[in-house]
């Protein structure tokens, strides 16, 4: 049971950083430069934060 | 005011009614009475603890009436669009910034007890993870639908949740005993006012209102909006508090985790109605999903203005799943009430009241000077 919910967790967090970078890419096409660093921090914070969490629940 | 009112946002929020944005402002604010509210304002207050939403409603009301005097006469702005044209960006982007992490932290601090009171009151043997990520994937709905779906459901529930609330508040009353009440001052005028100032913190309306304000279709709406939400508001937590100290007494309530839930579970008219906690926590859950997903709409579109994003929706993922994790970063519920009676409630006025009034009164009055600095040069 943990292992599943474990790998749902890292895969809605993989797919959730997935379509951020996405969106990353479209607003940087589009010249918003101010707008990709902000999503790229949150992204970024995102990401980071999420990934720590997970491998921190999966060993502690 | 105004038809263009949102012409000058980047981002397109949408128009509300009065109606509308009372019940969701009214909602995300007077929530709090289902979770540990009352038990704090209880411990703060004593017998006096009912009058403390009240003056702190007052205090609020007479905030937003000084914000609406410095706000009226630029109808096409929020706070957000003022500071950024009036100060400059370099003080506009941190500002919103730091409203956005402001509400971020808020909705994360509510999911966390919510999902703590789920956990201890209904599903037991359910994980906390499950019951955060099924809460998360209805906000995240709600907050993708924006401001008009959000304000329509608010609309939706209020009735259901004012109907709810007065039945809960009613049938426990043949346990009320009105000397539970006295001494009326609770421990002195003094201490009631203080924790009254204190109190406005559980009013994010100027904040909300003064963010939403090109949303309202004119002035008179928006004053409107504001009394009616800061009245709302103020009296709902004061009849709650009212009852639970009238049924339990202050030093017992101060002691409850979650008053408003033990007064449901004291209802028993007759066999057949009797242990109404499970409407209980029908109202609170629909209360609850509605507020955090406001919360983290502001979070999204707060975080969205200041970066000047074109649409602010493709960052209510990102933000869901920074919430989720900071959900659980708190050891356990014990440290987030420590957290909330320690941080958010003598701290959170500040962002709350005086950071965005200081702002617009600081903002307009820099125009005002340009304004008259331009007309002496012509």
């Amino acid at each position: 049971m943990n292992a599943v919910a474990f790998l749902l967790e890292f895969l809605v967090a993989i797919a959730v950083l997935l379509y951020a970078l996405n969106f990353i890419r479209w607003l940087w096409r589009g010249k918003h430069i101010l707008s990709t660093v902000g999503v790229s921090i949150l992204t970024l914070l995102a990401g980071g934060l999420s990934i720590t969490y997970l491998v921190s629940k999966l060993f502690f | 005011m105004t038809k263009n009112a949102n012409n000058s946002s980047s981002i397109r929020i949408g128009r509300v009614g009065i109606a509308e944005l009372t019940a969701l402002i009214t909602i995300y604010c007077s929530t709090d009475v289902f979770l540990s509210y009352p038990s704090r304002v209880a411990v703060e207050g004593a017998t006096a603890a009912w009058m403390i939403p009240l003056i702190a409603g007052v205090i609020t009301f007479a905030v937003f009436l000084l914000l609406y005097l410095a706000m009226r006469k630029t109808p096409t702005q929020n706070l957000i669009e003022l500071v950024m044209n009036s100060l400059s960006p370099f003080i506009g982007i941190p500002v919103a910034i730091a409203f956005s992490v402001f509400f971020f932290l808020q909705t994360a601090i509510v999911m966390r007890e919510f999902t703590e009171t789920v956990v201890t009151t209904v599903l037991p043997r359910t994980p906390s993870e499950i019951i955060a990520a099924s809460f998360l994937l209805v906000v995240v709905y709600y907050a993708y639908k924006g401001l008009e779906g959000l304000t329509r459901v608010a609309v939706l529930i209020a009735y259901i949740l004012g109907v709810g609330l007065v039945i809960l508040l009613v049938l426990p009353l043949t346990w009320f005993h009105l000397p539970y009440l006295m001494p009326l001052a609770g421990r002195g005028w003094n201490v009631t006012l203080m924790h009254s100032l204190l109190n406005t913190s559980a009013f994010a309306n100027v904040l909300m209102l003064a963010i939403l304000y090109p949303a309202v279709r004119n002035q008179q709406h928006f004053v409107r909006a504001g009394l009616m939400s800061i009245l709302f508001t103020a009296l709902t937590m004061s009849a709650v508090l009212f009852v639970v100290l009238g049924v339990f007494t202050d030093a017992v309530s101060g002691q409850v985790s979650f008053p408003l839930y033990q007064l449901a579970r004291l209802i028993y008219v007759g066999r057949f109605v009797q242990r109404l906690e499970a409407v209980f926590v029908f109202l609170w859950t629909a209360g609850a999903v509605l507020k955090m997903g406001f919360g983290l709409w502001l979070s999204g579109y707060l975080y969205a203005a200041a970066f000047r994003m074109p649409v602010y929706r493709p960052i209510l993922f990102p933000l869901a799943l920074l919430i989720y994790v900071f959900v659980f970063l708190p050891q356990n519920i014990m440290a987030v009430e420590a957290l909330e009676s320690r941080i958010i409630e003598p701290f959170a006025w500040i962002v709350e009241l005086l950071a965005p009034l200081v702002l617009v009164i600081v903002s307009v009055g820099i125009n005002h000077l340009r304004g008259a600095n331009r007309q002496a040069q012509s």
